[in-house]
C-alpha cells in the first residue's frame, strides 16, 4: 500500500472547502450535477480508501486469515500501513456506513410519505395542490417512477403574488420536479453521510438547485426582473408573517434569497470551463488513486498468501504460515517459508522477485 | 426548457395550474373573462372556459350561475382538507427534508430591508 490511499482524503478536504465557491462561480445547473458528481466520487473513493486500509488490519486477525489462504505472519511483514490507522479505518468505515444507511432511509421513507398524501389530494393537470393556509409557503413534492410529482403551494402564497409572479413560483417548484433535484440533494446527503470532509455539500446543492430552478423560471415568464421580484416578494410576505408570530428570534436563517435575486437582477450565469476543469481533475486524481490503492491491496493479499493452491494440497501447509511467523519479520526474502525456496516447475518463486520489490518500494 | 423564449407559451398542463391559481388569489368568485384578463391577452377565452369546466369537473373549483354565464370559485373544502394532511405531515422534520421547499426561507432584519428597497426599486 503505497501513501496514495489517503489522497481521497485530501482532495475531498480541499473540495469540503472549495464547495460554496464552486456553487457560487458556475452556473447552477452545471454547478448541481458536477458538485454532486464530484461528491459521490470522492464519496465513494473514501469509503473504498477506507475499505483497503482497513483490510490490511482485516487480514492479519487469524480468524480472517484461516479462511483466506494467506499466512498472518506473511501478511504482518508486508503489510507497510500502521496497525492503528487500520484499526481507525475500520471504525470509521462502521461508523459511516451506519450513518449513511440511516440518511438514505430517511430520506427514502419520509419521500414516500409525502408522497402518498400528496398523491391523495386532488391535483391540477400540472400537478398543482393548494392548501388553503395563509402561511406563504411553496414546495414541490417529488413522485415516483411515472409520476411527474405535485407543486404544493399556500392560499398565502397566491395572494402575495401577481399574476406573472406565480407564474414564476409555478414554474420554480415544477422544474424542481422536472429536472429531479431532490435525487441530486439525496445523493449529496448521502455523500456528506459517507464522508463528514464534504459536510458543506448538500446546503451547496440544496443552493445550486434552487438556482437551478429561478433560472428555468425566469426562462419561462421570460424576464428575469420578474423572476427577482417574485422571489422578493414570497420572502417579504414569509418575513412578515414571521415577525406578526412573534417568530423573529428564529429569523436569522440563511441569507440565500439576496445572492438568488442578485443573479437574476445581473445576466445569466456565463459558463466557466476552467473552474469545472479543476472539479474534473481533482475527481479523476481520486479514481485513479483508488484504482492504484486497489491494485496494492490486491497484490498486497496475493503475496501474503501462503501458497499457490498447488502446492498447498501438495504440502498440506495450513498452519504453515503462524510457524514461519517470526522468521519473516527477520528478512521477507525468506519469507516463502519452506525450507529452501526453489525454482520449481510452478512457479511459485517467480512470483516472489516482483512482489517482494513492491513490498519495499510499498509505504 | 431553454425552448420558451418569451413568455406567452406554456407547458403542457401549466394553463390548468394558473388558473386555479387565480381563483384562489381572488376573495370572490370570478367570471372567466377576468381570468383572461389576470393571464393576459394572448390565450383564447374558450380555452381559458374549457380549463374552468375541467377544474370543476375535478372538484377543485365550485361555480355559480351570475347573469348569463358562470363564476367560479376554489374549493375550499377540498384545499382545508389537504391542508390538515400536509401541515401534519410537515411537522416531522425529516419530512420537511423530503420536499423541495426554498421558494420562501427565513430573512435576517437585514436581509428584509434590503428586499424591501430591492422592491420599492424594481416597482420604479
Amino acid at each position: 500500500m503505497r501513501i496514495i490511499v489517503y489522497l481521497p482524503f485530501v482532495v475531498s478536504a480541499l473540495l469540503g472547502l472549495a464547495i460554496p465557491r464552486f456553487g457560487r462561480r458556475l452556473a447552477p445547473a452545471t454547478a448541481t450535477r458536477l458538485l454532486v458528481g464530484a461528491g459521490a466520487a470522492c464519496a465513494a473513493s473514501s469509503v473504498l480508501a477506507l475499505v483497503f486500509l482497513a483490510s490490511t488490519y482485516l487480514g492479519q486477525v487469524p480468524l480472517v486469515a484461516s479462511f483466506g489462504d494467506w499466512s498472518v505472519g506473511l501478511f504482518e511483514a508486508l503489510d507497510p500501513v500502521p496497525r492503528p490507522a487500520a484499526q481507525l479505518a475500520l471504525l470509521a468505515l462502521a461508523v459511516v456506513g451506519a450513518l449513511a444507511v440511516r440518511t438514505a432511509a430517511r430520506q427514502a421513507l419520509a419521500l414516500r410519505r409525502v408522497s402518498r398524501t400528496c398523491r391523495r389530494a386532488s391535483a391540477a393537470s400540472g400537478g398543482l395542490v393548494v392548501v388553503d393556509d395563509p402561511v406563504p409557503h411553496a414546495y414541490a413534492v417529488p413522485g415516483g417512477f411515472g409520476d411527474p410529482g405535485r407543486v404544493v403551494v399556500t392560499t398565502g402564497i397566491l395572494r402575495a403574488l401577481g399574476a406573472e409572479e406565480r407564474r414564476v413560483l409555478l414554474a420554480h417548484e415544477r422544474a424542481h420536479l422536472r429536472h429531479r433535484h431532490h435525487l441530486y440533494r439525496t445523493v449529496a446527503a448521502v455523500a456528506a453521510a459517507l464522508n463528514p470532509l464534504l459536510a458543506s455539500l448538500p446546503r451547496a446543492v440544496e443552493y445550486t438547485t434552487e438556482r437551478w430552478a429561478d433560472e428555468r423560471a425566469a426562462e419561462e415568464v421570460g424576464d428575469r426582473k420578474v423572476a427577482a421580484r417574485a422571489i422578493v416578494k414570497a420572502a417579504l410576505a414569509g418575513g412578515e408573517r414571521q415577525r406578526r408570530a412573534g417568530l423573529a428570534a428564529l429569523a436569522f436563517g440563511h441569507g440565500d434569497v439576496l445572492p438568488r435575486v442578485n443573479h437574476l437582477l445581473t445576466a445569466p450565469p456565463r459558463r466557466r470551463p476552467l473552474t469545472a476543469a479543476v472539479l474534473i481533475v481533482a475527481v479523476a486524481a481520486c479514481l485513479v488513486a483508488t484504482n492504484e490503492s486497489r491494485a496494492d491491496t490486491e497484490s498486497l493479499f496475493e503475496e501474503a498468501e501462503t501458497t499457490p493452491p498447488v502446492v498447498h494440497v501438495v504440502a498440506g501447509r495450513r498452519h504453515a504460515g503462524a510457524v514461519e511467523a517470526p522468521a519473516l519479520h527477520g528478512g521477507p526474502r525468506g519469507r516463502d517459508g519452506r525450507p529452501g525456496p526453489k525454482p520449481g516447475p510452478d512457479g511459485v518463486v517467480d512470483r516472489f522477485p516482483v512482489l517482494s520489490g513492491r513490498g519495499e518500494a510499498g509505504w | 426548457m431553454t425552448d420558451t423564449g418569451h413568455g406567452d407559451r406554456r407547458p403542457a398542463g401549466m394553463l390548468e395550474d394558473e388558473v386555479l391559481a387565480v381563483l384562489w388569489s381572488r376573495t370572490a368568485p370570478v367570471s372567466p373573462a377576468e381570468v383572461q384578463a389576470e393571464l393576459g391577452g394572448s390565450l383564447a377565452y374558450t380555452t381559458i372556459m374549457t380549463t374552468l369546466a375541467r377544474l370543476e369537473r375535478k372538484g377543485l373549483a365550485t361555480r355559480q350561475r351570475s347573469g348569463r354565464g358562470f363564476v367560479y370559485a376554489p374549493a375550499v373544502d377540498e384545499a382545508s382538507h389537504t391542508a390538515e394532511a400536509m401541515n401534519e405531515l410537515l411537522a416531522r422534520r425529516s419530512d420537511r427534508a423530503a420536499v423541495l421547499a426554498q421558494f420562501v426561507s427565513r430573512l435576517s432584519a437585514d436581509d428584509e430591508q434590503i428586499l424591501q428597497r430591492l422592491l420599492r426599486e424594481m416597482d420604479d
